[in-house]
């Protein structure tokens, strides 16, 4: 399991272009952005390969939907210092497999709005429904999700 | 309009750039139709949005705290009263067996006539006798939600009167619904890989 604050370093220096000679992928890396990129980590590592990817304790709040007090930090820390952005992510420990997600989750966001990951993040299984502050066990949602989400998809 | 609408609109006002003002509105509108409909503490209603092959719960009321309790969020569209109503744009049934009396018939009765397994049944919270389905249609006419009135009693629930009252009131749900342009569409999530 990858430490939040190397998935989150990983995502910003991608989205700005810092990362060896690739390209910025054209959103800016807020701390918003960040929290709703690295939740979609976790989730789309659940429902792939059964586990999570970052050990981050998620929790719903009512407006904002999934937060993680220890990705905020990471998530502010690299936005305020982009050297120790680039340092952490060049230090980053994420095998083959956690990158194929965070990379995966780049992708699906990288080119969209931030009203679009918002309303991506709200479609989300475990975000569904009335909405109350709390513990998020996003474990214990990827099970029903997996079991239902044929009904969900087109085609 | 009347002193608890027009609680429910200076709400709306103020809470509506946020998700959570969106559930609580919805919340608070589904309490104003239960008071409106006289219901009580054996009658719950459940609003659902239609998305890909399925509904989605959108919002729950009940004066009975153990009936507003969220369950299931995904319901196929081809099963129970949401389904019913769904395709025939009303659906009523005001006969269903009670449960603790006679569990078998209960079970039968919703596996042989709305294709819900028996432990699906079991499992259900609130062992409805009567539901009231009422679909609702976008400014398109595209058919977008089915609102569910539930009762544990018979001959509680009166389909005219919930019929006129979802005709005056069902615009503004489907109002509420489509005015946060943020929210969950869960088909989205499925399709993108999420």
């Amino acid at each position: 399991m990858a430490r939040a604050r190397d998935v989150v370093a990983y995502l910003f220096t991608r989205m700005q272009g810092q990362q060896g000679d690739e390209a910025p992928l054209g959103s800016t890396a807020t701390v918003l952005r960040l929290l709703r990129m690295t939740y979609l980590v976790d989730w789309r590592s659940l429902i792939t390969r059964q586990r999570a990817l970052t050990e981050a304790q998620w929790e719903v709040d009512a407006e904002l939907g999934p937060v993680s007090p220890e990705v905020i930090g990471a998530a502010l820390s690299c936005v305020r210092d982009e050297p120790l952005a680039q340092r952490l992510a060049g230090q980053a420990k994420l095998s083959d497999s956690e990158l194929k997600v965070v990379d995966f989750v780049l992708q699906a966001c990288a080119s969209r709005p931030d009203e679009w990951v918002t309303q991506l993040v709200n479609s989300t299984f475990p975000m569904l429904g009335p909405r109350t502050s709390g513990p998020l066990n996003l474990p214990m949602l990827a099970k029903p999700y997996l079991a239902q989400r044929s009904l969900l998809m087109s085609g | 309009m009347d002193g608890t609408l027009r609680q429910v609109h200076d709400l709306e006002e103020r809470l509506k750039a946020s998700q959570s003002g969106y559930y609580g509105m919805f919340r608070q509108t589904l309490r104003v139709l239960s008071n409106e409909c006289g219901l009580g503490h054996t009658e719950r209603i459940s609003f659902y949005i239609h998305d890909g092959k399925a509904f989605v719960l959108q919002g729950r009321y009940s004066d009975n705290p153990h009936y507003n309790k969220t369950g299931r969020l995904i319901y196929p569209d081809d099963q129970g009263c949401i389904g019913r109503a769904y395709a025939n744009g009303e659906w009523f049934v005001n006969d269903i067996p009670d449960y603790d009396a006679s569990r078998e018939a209960y079970l039968d009765r919703l596996q042989r006539e709305y294709s819900i397994d028996k432990r699906t049944a079991r499992a259900m919270r609130m062992k409805s006798r009567s539901l009231y389905g009422y679909g609702l249609e976008n400014h398109r006419g595209h058919k977008v939600a089915v609102i569910v009135f539930e009762s544990m009693c018979v001959d509680v629930l009166d389909s005219d009167t919930l019929r006129k009252t979802m005709r005056a009131r069902g615009s503004q749900l489907i109002a509420m619904l489509e005015e946060l342009p943020e929210r969950g569409q869960p088909s989205l999530a499925s399709n993108e890989g999420f």
